[in-house]
């Protein structure tokens, strides 16, 4: 019986989590004794953490995770294009990116807003073409758009699309009344010309914490023929 | 060069919206949003497009991945993380250095007193206790150990007995304080000042039922 006693005072025992621990004090009741090794660590500790602390990327706000989500929607949502979120310019360059300014008795420059969709009456694609008027930017060797207002909408071989189209031709004898140079004169003239466009185009620089958009140009350039 | 009057060359150049939120301030959950168009891809490709005298066109249409979110935070999980692993190093090797390495050394001494104990048994643990206990500055222990009253009572089974008392009370002061000489350090101090506060005493008084069994 005293066993049986024995081990369920030791069950209780071990069971108890509220035990209370034998303590004993020094040195006017304080129960922990400090060093002057713990102290230059416990210093040196919190020295370091806060320095960590001080350098880190949340103090210097760098380096930031980036969380980036593409959305794929159903239909494209219109894109409205205007002057303060897009500038367009656009000439004719050589190898070395001499500027040649147009003319027309040679090749046509003409950039045009571009609208495709399906009449649901006749059953068929309509094109319909606005002409952009341009002309020479005045602190630049390029031309430049009177209006930038554009819009794009859906995909290029959709059924309701809009797109910005530059288009580079060859002067022609039967739409320009025979203004135009011979054509071996246009031809040799054309030859290893480039169609040129610069737009406005953002960059996001993903380390610059607070102003991580940048604003500049892009180029693309192809290849007359 | 001969020209292809059915076949012009075309770059395709894609526009992308992206929508950025970017947040003000550090925390704060109300980002600002910036709608901008972005050049998502070109595509270099010879299409007709009707127009016979056509020598280069650029076309520019929106790209079918048209919405891009982007959101930057700060690796504020990390930055805890690392200082906690600072802390946790810190704290492992203080601890290893003041309380674990002392330890060992308390136990190495039990140990080796341990060897030597057949030869000073009973004059070693008896001193050595009559000693401790004569440096508890608590009247009613002081008093019996000044008046010497126990001692002519004490047998071979009550030295067995104190020996074990004084292990068992050597190695709970030594867990408790983990450094043998600043637990004698701050006895002196203790028992220089003579004077003890309520809760010493009532520790003290604990201790007590420690060494009643022989101290009677």
């Amino acid at each position: 019986m005293n066993k049986i006693f024995k081990i369920i005072k030791d069950l209780l025992y071990e069971a108890d989590i509220f035990k209370y621990k034998f303590n004993f004090t020094f040195d006017n009741g304080k129960e922990c004794l400090s060093t002057q090794t713990g102290k230059s660590l416990s210093i040196s500790l919190f020295v370091i953490l806060l320095i960590l602390f001080l350098e880190s990327d949340l103090i210097t706000k760098s380096n930031s995770t980036n969380l980036i989500q593409d959305l794929n929607p159903e239909t494209n949502p219109e894109i409205s294009l205007n002057s303060e979120n897009f500038n367009l310019r656009f000439g004719i360059y050589d190898q070395n990116l001499i500027f040649y300014p147009l003319d027309s008795s040679s090749f046509n420059l003409a950039i045009s807003s571009m609208f495709y969709y399906v009449d649901p009456t006749l059953q068929q694609s309509i094109k319909i073409e606005t002409l952009k008027k341009y002309q020479k930017c005045t602190n630049f060797s390029m031309y430049c758009l009177d209006d930038n207002n554009f819009f794009l909408k859906g995909l290029l071989n959709g059924k309701n699309t809009s797109l910005i189209m530059v288009k580079i031709s060859l002067c022609d004898n039967s739409t320009s009344n025979n203004t135009c140079k011979p054509k071996e004169e246009i031809n040799q003239f054309i030859l290893g010309k480039f169609l040129a466009i610069w737009y406005q185009d953002f960059s996001i620089n993903y380390d610059n914490y607070e102003n991580p958009l940048s604003y500049g140009s892009n180029a693309d350039l192809i290849i007359c023929y | 060069m001969l020209l292809d009057p059915n076949l012009s060359k075309t770059l395709q150049i894609s526009l992308k919206k992206a929508e950025f939120i970017n947040d003000n301030g550090l925390f704060s959950l109300n980002g600002q949003t910036t709608d901008i168009f972005m050049k998502d891809s070109e595509i270099n490709d010879f299409i007709s497009i009707g127009e016979s005298q056509i020598v280069g066109c650029i076309a520019i249409n929106s790209s079918k991945s048209m919405q891009k979110i982007t959101r930057s935070y700060q690796k504020l999980g990390q930055l805890f993380s690392n200082l906690l692993l600072v802390y946790n190093i810190f704290f492992l090797f203080g601890s290893f250095l003041l309380k674990n390495g002392r330890k060992i050394n308390i136990i190495d001494h039990i140990a080796q007193e341990k060897k030597q104990k057949n030869k000073f048994k009973k004059r070693v643990n008896f001193e050595f206790s009559k000693r401790m206990l004569s440096r508890m500055s608590h009247p009613d222990i002081s008093k019996n150990i000044q008046r010497n009253e126990f001692t002519p009572h004490l047998k071979t089974k009550d030295l067995k007995t104190l020996y074990n008392l004084r292990t068992a009370f050597f190695d709970k002061i030594m867990q408790i304080v983990c450094c043998k000489s600043s637990f004698f350090s701050n006895l002196k101090v203790w028992r220089k000042k003579r004077k003890m506060k309520e809760k010493e005493y009532v520790e003290i008084t604990s201790l007590k039922s420690l060494f009643q069994k022989f101290i009677i």
